[in-house]
């Protein structure tokens, strides 16, 4: 489903990413650790498409109908309503827009991008608040502008929210454990674990190995300074929680 | 520059003529009242760009306007083009070019007590009573020629206790189609204890109609315990100039709420002064510039708390296209006695073109040592960092780039929808999606 070659990222003269392969399947989970710095934040905006970062070699390969094509050429609308998704590390905060008025747009958005009809009001409310009460978010959020005035684990959850509205085929979490409660984590846990299907992908970039408990990973890969230094299953994970990353070599 | 001094000159003449037109209208007590302000005027003379009040804003362009006395009132055509800002519920007085109608209003049965009067029918005793202290204030050179001009002004009186529901609005038409006019209505509002009202302005311009030049002064006095909001839309067209002077003073427990809509023209100058005389006033002032091409609108506030435990709140945005410019300079002054003030102002402006321009200039003189004030403005570019996490979401960058104008706009009007903010909307929404892009 997704295929990322040889992918290298500079930024100001400095190499954020070197060289990247990557290779995710349908139905699987893959874990990116990795330390601070490393150039995980950077991979999942790039497949994104945030605007900031530009390959200057590589490709990131996605499953559109069928075939393998470079999304690096797509807009960021584009790979969204292709179906990926990024949880943002830092969810933006968006003054003066509804949360149901955006999550509605973006769905509807996508509806009409493949042709299918769009929800109208009333039962796209019935269909976010029964998202909403699944991920234990309250009904005051539906109302409130984009993560304004949001808690750091609310924002998390929203991020969640607007996952399981949009319903991806490849879904990229940026540390979105980070600042999460026990509780929350599970909430969130949860969500990415119900919307599971041998049919999407999750690439969960995260520091630790705690929500690797919830989420459980098939395949880990350590990034460390712009490469991937190490992959393997998901003891991988325990053994760094352990270790640190110090003990792995530079690829 | 002699040159520019005798432009200035032979703008205040020509001024001087279209005088003449109107040096007998009004009662008797306001004709020494025009005299006077005109002969001030004439010796105070244009303010320049040396004025600190005018710094941003050059009047230059005022000058070379030819204009003569307006004769007309447009008649029923003419007066079209407010229209579409007209609700049936309003107690509504349509001044086309300057002209009161012939017959105000009818006051509605909810609305009784409530007084509208020209200044042609109100008494020496009713003069002496409500409008002589907005006559005695000190002016400034625009608020004086107001005076000096005026044909006849109106007079709004709420009663004590009345609460009026329908809105009260003043519809500004201008619809002469050659000649070159000045405009200059005058109302005074005066609201006794504990009344209230809505009251709402609009300005706005046939299509085809001539330049014209609006010189608006409106006086607002707000008893113990009264309650206004004054809503302003000035929706002109590009080639009109435009100076609005509001005065209030606001007494004890009393509150006043405005909301200035502009979209800019040649030149629109919106000042507000506001003096709250009595303790544990509030008032809050917000104004929202839309413009595009090469408009202009130009902002100045007055805040002057002189009573305790005063609270004030100023809230200005801008989306500015093309080669547009927003001035905005908001004063806020504490006097000494204004312990426990709480003085707060923000200026935020939207550049969605490379050649618009800001000045915004906070101005806080704080006398009193146990006051809350603060003040900040933004001028800047959409945040690419909202625009694309609307963009990963599936929404195209255009619509994310008007979604993210509209909040900014939005964010202004958290209260219902009501008939005045829908009047709002209709001059908002379809310029928002001409300025956002």
């Amino acid at each position: 489903m997704l295929e990322i070659k040889d992918l290298t990222i500079s930024m100001n003269g400095v190499e954020i990413l070197k060289g990247i392969n990557l290779s995710v399947k349908q139905g699987e989970v893959h874990a990116i650790m990795g330390p601070n710095g490393s150039g995980k934040s950077t991979l999942a905006k790039i497949i994104a498409g945030h605007p900031d970062y530009t390959a200057t070699r590589g490709e990131i390969l996605f499953n559109i109908n069928g075939k393998m094509v470079n999304i690096l050429g797509l807009a960021p609308e584009d790979r969204a309503r292709e179906g990926v998704f990024l949880a943002f590390q830092y969810p933006v905060e968006i003054p003066g827009v509804s949360n149901a008025i955006f999550l509605r747009a973006a769905f509807n958005e996508i509806c009409r991008y493949h042709g299918a009809a769009e929800m109208d009001p009333l039962d796209f409310d019935a269909f976010l608040r029964e998202k909403m009460a699944r991920l234990s978010m309250d009904e005051k959020y539906v109302n409130r502008p984009v993560n304004v005035d949001f808690s750091g684990g609310e924002k998390k959850r929203n991020e969640i929210l607007q996952m399981a509205i949009l319903n991806p085929r490849l879904a990229v979490l940026d540390e979105t454990d980070s600042g999460l409660d026990v509780d929350s984590m599970r909430v969130v846990a949860d969500g990415v674990n119900r919307l599971k299907s041998g049919n999407n992908a999750f690439i969960v970039i995260t520091h630790y190995q705690r929500l690797l408990n919830y989420i459980v990973p098939d395949v880990v890969h350590i990034l460390k300074d712009g490469r991937i230094v190490r992959t393997a299953g998901r003891e991988l994970a325990l053994e760094v929680e352990n270790k640190g990353y110090d003990w792995l070599k530079q690829g | 520059m002699p040159s520019k001094t005798s432009t200035d000159s032979q703008f205040m003449a020509r001024l001087g003529e279209i005088r003449k037109a109107s040096e007998t209208e009004g009662p008797a007590w306001l004709l020494p009242k025009k005299e006077a302000a005109w002969n001030a005027a004439v010796s105070k003379g244009f303010p320049t760009r040396k004025d600190d009040e005018w710094r941003y804003t050059d009047l230059s362009p005022l000058f070379s306007l030819p204009v003569v006395a307006s004769r007309a009132d447009g008649g029923p055509e003419g007066r079209k083009s407010g229209d579409k800002f007209l609700a049936p519920e309003d107690i509504a007085v349509v001044i086309a070019n300057g002209r009161l109608p012939e017959e105000l209003p009818v006051i509605p049965d909810e609305a009784k007590g409530l007084t509208l009067k020209k200044f042609s029918a109100v008494s020496e005793e009713e003069f002496r009573n409500w409008l002589a202290p907005d006559f005695s204030q000190p002016t400034d050179l625009f608020s004086g020629l107001n005076t000096a001009l005026n044909y006849d002004g109106l007079w709004i009186h709420v009663p004590a206790q009345l609460q009026v529901k329908p809105v009260i609005h003043l519809c500004h038409v201008a619809s002469e189609a050659t000649a070159v006019n000045v405009f200059c209505p005058r109302v005074i509002v005066t609201a006794e204890p504990r009344a209230e009202a809505r009251i709402l302005m609009t300005f706005s311009s046939a299509s085809g109609a001539a330049a014209s030049f609006t010189n608006a002064l409106t006086d607002i006095t707000l008893g113990f315990g009264a309650k206004i909001s004054l809503a302003v839309i000035q929706d002109e067209s590009h080639e009109n100039f435009y100076i609005h002077s509001a005065r209030v003073t606001q007494h004890k427990d009393s509150s006043f709420d405005s909301f200035i809509l502009t979209t800019g023209s040649r030149l629109s100058r919106n000042n507000l002064a506001v003096t709250l005389l009595g303790e544990r006033a509030e008032t809050l002032l917000k104004g929202l510039s839309l413009l595009q091409g090469d408009r202009r609108a130009d902002h100045l506030t007055a805040v002057n708390h002189i009573a305790a435990n005063g609270t004030s709140n100023q809230l200005y945005k801008g989306i500015l296209n093309g080669q547009s410019r927003v001035v905005f300079n908001g004063k806020i002054y504490v006097h000494p006695d204004a312990q426990q003030t709480n003085a707060y102002q923000l200026n935020k402006n939207l550049l969605m073109g490379d050649h618009c321009r800001v000045n915004t200039k906070p101005q806080l003189e704080i006398f009193a040592d146990d006051v809350k004030c603060s003040h900040g403005a933004t001028v800047g570019q959409m945040d690419p960092n909202e625009v694309f996490y609307l963009q990963s979401r599936g929404v195209p960058q255009k619509t994310a780039v008007a979604m993210l104008a509209k909040g900014f706009v939005d964010e202004m009007f958290p209260q219902a929808r009501d008939s005045v903010l829908e009047r709002f909307l209709l001059t908002v929404n379809p310029l928002l999606g001409a300025v956002a892009h």
